[in-house]
């Protein structure tokens, strides 16, 4: 990977607050147009992790780098290149969905142009003009996220996006993040969602009290932890699960001569066990 | 500095239109308004009852302009002012629109700046119907919007540092309660002897003494240099206190 593709990294990060230290020598780098994951049960650090790469809080040891430079020389010419969805975002409830793009795209010096297509894409057209204090949790969330859009941002920091929508809401953000990535935005994004991980992310950090506990492509990570057994469901002796080697291959084709087998399928663990496995905790 | 200027005129735009959508501060703007219509009605009929001749009639009515103009700056500033950079900070935070904005890489000096550009435009446009609410003498309408100008600005100051350190719409109205009481001292001068040498010495004190002075239209340099001290004393106070807290409560809340 070459260098000067790092869009962001952390290198031995600490953070306390008072006596409890919330991030333990964090490490780790995203590259241009990477969706990367964070993910991590509640009180991990992920949401802290943003805060400090978004200037809202300091670090304590360790570096930061965005954009190739230290993030204390970084400057607000390079946090215009950004864009943040946190776990809080809110628009103005007395405005309307499109009076508040209109808004932010004034902020941020672009003209009112896109809006048009954004809401489009986000399938909220035809309620362009209701007031925000009359939408529906989802489609607050996604005018937020097209407000986090706005200005089309080269790096977008993602904290728990789909968090509290509805399936068919989650499908259009999955799928606009599919296009963001596809026009090589670099996604940071935070999640408790595992299928979102999954199917969204090309990297993963698992993180677990302050530290990464894994970091790898999603595939990968299921991978290092499967079990090494297939499953096979037969007509007269029930489940069997059978390792993956020789002496159980010769026995799977005897169940297979003889027509027992009804099923038969190898058993990865998802993202889900692999994260439970690694911290052993649930979300 | 033309990114600032953008964003500071885009928040400046949006808080003008929402003093018409937000029914609190379109209240607060109506109530100086109100308080004049009915002193005015109130102070009226209690001339007209006395049986005062037309010689005392003449003798009252510049005490009773400096009063009701007076008043009229009081509470505009104190109502006007305190509300709108108070519960507008405090409204932002509690709906969490100043951290989306402070995200966007909006500075707290934009949204500051914009929150005092707003309250001055809105006691400045209430303090002008107050006026002819009032029955101000059109002549004397420049010097009483000068001074409301100037009486706004300690408030303005000390309502946003208070704006800054609340949490939320209820703790700015705890908050706003002491400013409002300060700036409405000095109408109470006429009824209190000791009232009136505290209220000279109140952030609003020098503008009431100092319309009292353009309306009796004896204002010489010599005769205003106290209350114009007074004034000037609270704007440098306003602004030392919001420097020092500025960065911290900007960037703690």
């Amino acid at each position: 990977m070459a260098a000067t593709s790092i869009v962001l990294s952390m290198e031995g990060v600490c953070l306390s607050f008072g006596a409890k230290r919330v991030l333990d020598g964090l490490t780790f780098s995203v590259s241009r147009g990477e969706c990367f994951g964070f993910l991590g049960p509640s009180g991990a650090g992920k949401t802290t992790t943003i805060k400090l790469l978004t200037r809202q809080l300091k670090k304590d040891s360790g570096r930061i780098n965005l954009f190739g430079r230290p993030i204390e020389n970084a400057s607000d010419a390079d946090y215009e290149r950004i864009g943040i969805l946190s776990d809080t975002s809110a628009l103005y409830e007395r405005m309307s969905i499109e009076d508040n793009l209109k808004l932010y795209a004034k902020i941020r010096g672009k003209g009112a142009g896109d809006i048009d297509r954004l809401l489009e894409r986000m399938n909220l057209s035809q309620d362009r003009k209701t007031l925000v204090k009359n939408c529906s949790k989802g489609m607050r969330q996604r005018a937020a996220l097209l407000a986090a859009l706005i200005h089309s941002p080269e790096l977008l920091f993602l904290d728990e996006p789909t968090s509290g929508l509805d399936p068919a809401a989650r499908a259009e953000v999955h799928r606009m993040l599919a296009e963001l990535k596809a026009a090589g935005t670099t996604i940071f994004l935070t999640t408790h969602d595992m299928a979102e991980a999954d199917s969204v992310c090309d990297r993963l950090a698992i993180l677990d009290e302050g530290r990464i506990v894994a970091s790898d492509e999603p595939e990968s990570l299921k991978l290092r932890f499967a079990r090494n057994r297939v499953v096979v469901v037969t007509r007269s002796r029930g489940t069997l699960e059978v390792t993956k080697d020789a002496a159980s291959a010769e026995e799977i084709r005897e169940l297979f001569a003889s027509d027992e087998v009804l099923s038969i399928h190898s058993d990865e663990p998802n993202l889900e066990e692999v994260f439970l496995e690694l911290t052993g905790r649930e979300f | 500095m033309n990114a600032a200027m953008r964003k500071t005129g885009a928040l400046l735009a949006k808080d003008i239109v929402d003093l018409f959508k937000n029914p609190t501060m379109l209240v607060v703007c109506l109530m100086p308004v109100a308080f004049m219509a009915l002193y005015t009605f109130m102070i009226g009929d209690a001339t007209s009852d006395a049986g005062i001749t037309a010689e005392q009639q003449a003798a009252a009515n510049p005490i009773i302009d400096q009063f009701m103009l007076g008043s009229s700056l009081c509470m505009t500033i104190g109502m006007v002012c305190t509300m709108t950079v108070l519960y507008g900070i405090a409204e932002e935070k509690e709906k969490r629109t100043l951290r989306t904005l402070m995200l966007a890489n909006v500075g707290a000096s934009q949204i500051v700046v914009a929150k005092s550009v707003v309250a001055l435009i809105a006691s400045t446009a209430v303090n002008a119907i107050c006026f002819f609410v009032a029955g101000g003498e059109p002549p004397m309408l420049g010097t009483y919007l000068a001074l409301g100008v100037l009486g706004s600005l300690p408030i303005i100051l000390f309502s946003l540092v208070l704006g800054l350190a609340c949490r939320d719409q209820m703790t700015a109205g705890v908050y706003s309660v002491p400013v409002l009481l300060l700036t409405l001292v000095p109408m109470f001068g006429m009824s209190n002897e000791s009232i009136e040498k505290v209220g000279h010495y109140l952030p609003t004190g020098g503008i009431y003494d100092l319309m009292g002075m353009a309306i009796e239209g004896n204002m010489n340099l010599q005769d205003a240099l106290i209350p114009l001290a007074v004034t000037a004393v609270w704007i440098v106070a306003g602004a030392v206190v919001f420097s020092l807290l500025f960065k911290r409560l900007a960037r703690d809340n």
